[in-house]
């Protein structure tokens, strides 16, 4: 007797609640249900702190977007248009100071050589000399923008410790479930083995790739020719493999696991419309706007996280992009009047550069990767 | 250029004196030779001081050390000294002489080169 009357209460509260909203569908308030999914997405992004995110913007990243904000980030093209902005000056600051370097040794080469020339090859000694000196500006460069790049794998590594749980957090409020937390589990996965990979092999293989190449410069020698070669081909290979198994991993977990987020969320739908009859239809509703606003949350957080990423690499990217394009020019213009030795040399520090390039390029493109993932979530 | 069509006209006119002179005066014509080539080098010195001051600028404005170029200036400057007074040594014959003086120059430019070489051997060990 006392679970009737309990089913009937329950009956008559669940009519009661419906009239208003029943009510409200009839007259077709539109007004009324835009402000109620703005409700929702606000509390949506008070529950997943996405002011943290907005506030672990890294120091150059975040005055290059100044303050923006996630809800303002929905505007990708104003976003961009203000990283080019704030870029512009960067670029001739980036420009002027690798051109510099890349024209005293330039003429350090031609100098050396031309005087060896002048001498039909009896001025080596001089070659010698070129060679150290180009060495000690170009080592002192490959050390500080390995250090940069260096630095700024670490900023998005810690970015991405913030990102990528706020976004899974947003793909699954949306009703992507289980591909958000496999697509969690293997961007975090690669992005720490990319990362771990990056500071104790990359890095230590650009900086002996190197090494070597200006040994090889000063000394000579087939061996250290075979090393340096063989240390470039690993630093690409490494680099190479971790990208593909993760596009490879992603692939697979995404296709697999947003399969099973679609029929989830579809039956789930069907259920609540099937199994209750009357107030079925409404919260099916009403599911569909917390996950409409969940989804316009997943996607701002993805274009916030994508400029916060592209502003956190794009000075490093710009500054070692210029001086291996610079290097390698060098390169090829002493190739034509300079010592073997030293175009070598110069080749190679352009070739350091650009696998640091490389693997911030890498890094950058395995978040890119994984935010439009998460944010093309099947559902 | 009118640098370099003065040098041409003094060492031509050397040459040909020289080879007049060599006749009589193998000694004077030795001389001849020593002091031309001392010639040449003194009506290029302000072309040559151009060209690294323009260096030297060029790497204030990109905050290379100047010893950096120091070294490589004056080892340049040692090959110079070296292969002239080694070819005035084959000219008069002086074979050995030449072959020592061209010895001397290579310890003096490894020498010059030494805290070039530490550095970068320094860097290189720090990378590794």
């Amino acid at each position: 007797m006392k679970k009737a009357i309990i089913i009937f209460i329950m009956t008559f509260v669940l009519a009661l609640l419906q009239m208003p909203a029943a009510c409200a569908a009839d007259a077709g308030d539109v007004q009324a249900a835009a402000m109620t999914a703005e409700e929702v997405r606000e509390s949506q992004a008070e529950a997943l702190e996405t002011d943290k995110l907005e506030n672990a913007l890294p120091g150059d990243a975040g005055s290059l977007l100044g303050d923006l904000k996630i809800t303002d980030s929905l505007d990708l093209s104003g976003g961009v248009r203000k990283l080019l902005e704030g870029v512009q000056g960067g670029v001739g600051d980036a420009v002027t100071g690798g051109l510099k370097s890349a024209a005293v040794i330039l003429i350090i080469a031609i100098l050396c050589s031309t005087v060896n020339t002048a001498f039909e090859g009896g001025a080596k000694y001089a070659i010698l000399a070129g060679v150290l000196a180009i060495s000690a500006v170009s080592v002192l460069n490959v050390n500080a923008f390995i250090g940069l790049g260096s630095k700024t794998l670490d900023d998005m590594n810690t970015f991405s410790r913030m990102l990528l749980p706020t976004l899974t957090g947003a793909a699954a409020a949306s009703g992507a479930i289980t591909s958000a937390a496999a697509k969690y589990a293997a961007t975090a996965l690669f992005m720490d083995i990319m990362m771990s990979v990056a500071k104790s092999v990359v890095v230590p293989l650009i900086y002996a790739y190197t090494a070597t190449s200006v040994a090889e410069a000063a000394l000579g020698g087939e061996g250290l020719t075979g090393a340096s070669n063989l240390l470039k081909w690993l630093t690409k290979t490494i680099m190479m493999g971790i990208v593909l198994l993760f596009v490879a991993y992603l692939s697979l977990t995404g296709v697999i696991s947003g399969t099973t987020d679609a029929v989830t969320t579809k039956a789930l739908k069907t259920t609540i419309s099937t199994v209750l009859p009357v107030v079925g239809g409404i919260i099916a509703d009403a599911s569909e706007t917390v996950l409409a606003g969940a989804s316009i949350l997943r996607n701002a957080i993805g274009i916030f996280g994508f400029l916060a990423v592209a502003a956190t690499c794009l000075f490093p990217f710009l500054h070692l992009g210029v001086n291996y394009l610079l290097y390698k020019a060098a390169a090829g213009v002493s190739g034509a009047i300079a010592d073997g030795r030293i175009t070598r040399l110069v080749g190679a520090v352009g070739t350091a550069f650009g696998m640091m390039l490389g693997l911030v390029g890498a890094s950058a493109l395995m978040l890119f990767i994984s935010i439009i993932s998460v944010i093309k979530v099947a559902t | 250029m009118s640098i370099l069509i003065k040098i041409a006209a003094v060492a031509v006119a050397g040459t040909v004196l020289g080879l007049v002179i060599k006749k009589n005066s193998p000694e004077m014509a030795l001389m001849l030779t020593v002091s031309l080539a001392l010639i040449a080098l003194y009506l290029a010195f302000d072309t040559i001081k151009s060209v690294t001051d323009f260096i030297k600028s060029l790497a204030d404005a990109a905050k290379i050390s100047p010893a950096v170029l120091t070294i490589v200036f004056k080892t340049i400057g040692v090959s110079i000294v070296t292969k002239l007074s080694a070819d005035v040594c084959r000219d008069a014959g002086q074979s050995s002489v030449a072959s020592g003086i061209e010895l001397a120059g290579a310890f003096t430019a490894l020498y010059i080169s030494l805290p070039l070489l530490k550095t970068v051997m320094g860097m290189i060990e720090s990378l590794v």
